[in-house]
């Protein structure tokens, strides 16, 4: 924590893994504002630290081992909470003195702070599309979704995971029996926190859109849309509770310390090659056997009992790139032709709204060689229109996307997944 | 500190541990067009006396995009300080020489610009050597910046003054927070890191690795008694071609006048 003497600033403190041996902090409420009260031991708890009982406080939190962070450095000069956002670069010098914090600015704030808990929406028209959500809050939106859309929504359970959590997917259908369909899977890897929340993003824009819209309108005359938005579940939770950067499943072998498989390495097509590794503990270790992970068999049980899946497109981050097959081997697919062209409209039509770049190509000569991936055993199995996108950014932020881009983010791929829906539709096979 | 080219070899032999399987690297796509349907090495002349012709690459293949982004971190750790973040924008033009008991050399052209102001960019030339042999040595880096990268003097000096007038030592955690969050106050510190761990990224790299700084988990400044500010960070590394989280230690010396110097820096150990 800074600070600036003669400002009266209000610096924020948060305690985000308290330890349950040091429960209490002794000042009395009187001193402290807090913004997120204390509800029991091992909840967090946000408060509003006045500057003069800042040293104090944080003296007593560093001698008793509570760990906390700054929120917000100087409440009354901050835009941030929730929505993220860079914040504009601190420049300017001491100088201007104001003599309290205006109040609308501190409720602003602490409701900015507080749509950061778990506060659930009662529909999908209240939901905040510019935050992060954990697991609870994106499952208990898909509910509200079916309730909301039931002649469009249904969602289907296709399997459980390791920590027996189900895994959902939600149909989009406008009737039919077994219409040829497209797949969407966001948040395979589970620190690709952009995705999971722009698959949200779609599912709202699908309902949104799927009158008025005219090319989604006659994609959904046709065909039915699959969206997987929480594709790793246990993964997930534990990129909220324990490690942000946790990327693979959380499967347990004995034999090893280490926990999980890459579940874009243990796919059946290429398995165990150079491009996956062997290692338990290895970020792309590839598993004992192709499709050990449930998270992986469930989707597998699903495209071989559909049957008439025509687009199959995996969404991960970060890097920017928009990826076809194959990952595993140099040799190229037979309709690479195709496929290069139909992902040079995509990123362009990509480009055209906010100008992000995205560079495009087979899996082994854009990023690196992947053995056992995806979309490499979805192209081999027969649905031709198979693509990974990596969404943004390039390595600024990397995984640790700042929340005001999602919409942006999830409003340009949309373009790109409109496009591959629709030549997909025009190009049935 | 000057503009124009400028050539720095390693500065010590460093152990390098690997980030992870070494991975073989892709082949190269046929010389010439854009992404073409064989890929394949580029035409060596019958008699090789020398380097071979420089071949053309398209920008997209991550071959030429490691180097890029080698090159970037490199001349974030040169030029980079509180107040400027320079970061690859885009790879415009890449050619590579294999040079016969040398190793492989990238000429790139690419576009730069400033975590701090993404309009501001800067156009940039760089060659890259990647040693074949000792595979201990950072690769050779040789950098042109065309035109004049944003004058921040008066922001480097401004947090300069402001770390100097602590009474406390600077503590923070977790820059960017799980959400992307950097409070303003803690922008300078992690442009700062941004430019030291182009010096750990430029040490460690190879053709089959590509950096990133993903986090700082801990910064601390650490007092002295002489005109240099100094912190202790732990940063994550994110290595794309392994997709390992790599904890790095690093200490970190800055002065306005004098640039970013990382005298000391560790790998630690990652968790399971």
């Amino acid at each position: 924590m800074m600070s600036r003497g003669g400002r009266g600033e209000v610096p924020w403190v948060d305690n985000p893994r308290p330890d349950p041996a040091h429960p209490h902090l002794i000042f009395s409420p009187s001193q402290l504002d807090f913004w997120l009260a204390p509800r029991g031991t091992g909840d967090p708890v946000d408060v509003r630290v006045p500057f003069p009982s800042l040293q104090p406080l944080k003296a007593h939190l560093e001698a008793n081992g509570i760990p906390y962070s700054i929120m917000i450095e100087d409440v009354q000069v901050s835009g941030g909470g929730g929505s993220g956002g860079r914040g504009s670069r601190h420049g300017g010098g001491g100088g201007l003195t104001l003599p309290r914090v205006p109040q609308a600015l501190v409720d602003r704030e602490q409701m900015q702070m507080l749509r950061r808990r778990r506060v659930l929406p009662l529909s999908t028209d209240a939901f905040d599309y510019s935050s992060y959500h954990n697991l609870d809050e994106i499952y208990a939106f898909m509910d509200l979704l079916v309730a909301e859309n039931p002649n469009l929504v249904s969602k289907l359970e296709i399997g459980r995971t390791t920590e027996n959590r189900p895994l959902y997917v939600l149909k989009f259908s406008k009737g039919g029996t077994n219409r040829p369909a497209i797949w969407i899977d966001t948040g395979i890897h589970s620190r690709e926190w952009v995705t999971h929340a722009s698959g949200v993003w779609f599912a709202k824009k699908i309902v949104q859109d799927q009158e008025k819209d005219e090319g989604l309108a006659s994609i959904l005359d046709q065909m039915d849309i699959f969206l997987e938005i929480v594709t790793n579940p246990d993964g997930f939770v534990f990129t909220h509770t324990t490690n942000r950067m946790w990327r693979k499943t959380r499967s347990k072998r004995s034999g090893s310390l280490c926990v999980g498989v890459d579940p874009n390495r243990n796919w059946d097509a290429g398995f165990g090659g150079s491009g996956s590794s062997s290692n338990p503990c290895s970020e792309t270790y590839r598993g004992p056997y192709a499709d050990s992970e449930p998270e992986v068999e469930a989707i597998v049980n699903f495209v071989k009992n559909h049957g008439n899946i025509k687009a199959f497109i995996s969404i991960h981050s970060y890097s920017q790139l928009l990826l076809y097959p194959y990952g595993y081997t140099t040799t190229p697919v037979p309709d690479k032709e195709e496929l290069h062209q139909l992902a040079k409209e995509a990123v362009a039509a990509l480009s055209s709204l906010y100008g992000t770049t995205y560079k495009y190509g087979s899996i082994i000569s854009t990023i690196y060689q992947a053995s056992g991936g995806t979309i490499d055993w979805t192209y081999n199995q027969g649905i031709k229109y198979s693509f990974t996108f990596e969404l943004r950014d390039t390595g600024r932020y990397g995984f640790l996307l700042p929340a005001s881009q999602i919409v942006p983010t999830a409003q340009e791929t949309w373009l790109a997944l409109k496009v591959i829906m629709r030549h997909t539709r025009e190009h049935l096979y | 500190m000057l503009g124009g080219a400028t050539v720095v070899r390693r500065r010590r032999r460093r152990r390098r541990a690997a980030p992870g399987p070494l991975l073989p690297t892709p082949p190269l796509p046929a010389a010439g067009g854009d992404s073409p349907a064989v890929p394949g090495r580029p035409p060596r002349p019958s008699m090789s006396q020398g380097p071979s012709p420089a071949a053309e690459l398209p920008p997209s293949h991550c071959l030429p995009g490691r180097a890029a982004a080698l090159a970037a971190a490199f001349i974030a750790w040169r030029r980079g300080s509180p107040g400027r973040g320079p970061a690859l924008r885009a790879l415009s033009r890449a050619r590579r020489q294999d040079i016969d008991d040398v190793g492989h050399k990238y000429h790139l052209e690419f576009v730069l610009e400033d975590i701090f102001e993404k309009d501001s960019t800067v156009n940039c030339t760089a060659e890259v050597l990647y040693h074949l042999g000792n595979k201990n040595a950072a690769p050779d880096v040789q950098f042109t910046i065309e035109g004049e990268l944003k004058n921040t003097d008066e922001a480097d000096n401004l947090f300069y003054n402001r770390i100097k007038s602590l009474k406390n030592e600077l503590v923070a955690e977790n820059v960017p927070d799980s959400y992307g969050n950097v409070p303003p106050e803690m922008e300078p510190i992690r442009a700062l890191a941004w430019a030291a761990s182009g010096y750990v990224i430029w040490q460690n790299s190879t053709e089959n690795t590509k950096y990133q700084l993903a986090q700082i988990k801990h910064v601390k400044q650490v007092k002295r008694s002489d005109e240099y500010l100094e912190f202790d960070y732990k940063i994550l590394l994110h290595e794309n071609v392994s997709q390992e989280i790599i904890p790095w230690q690093m200490t970190v010396l800055w002065h306005p006048q004098h640039g970013t110097e990382v005298t000391q820096n560790s790998r630690q150990p990652q968790h399971v």
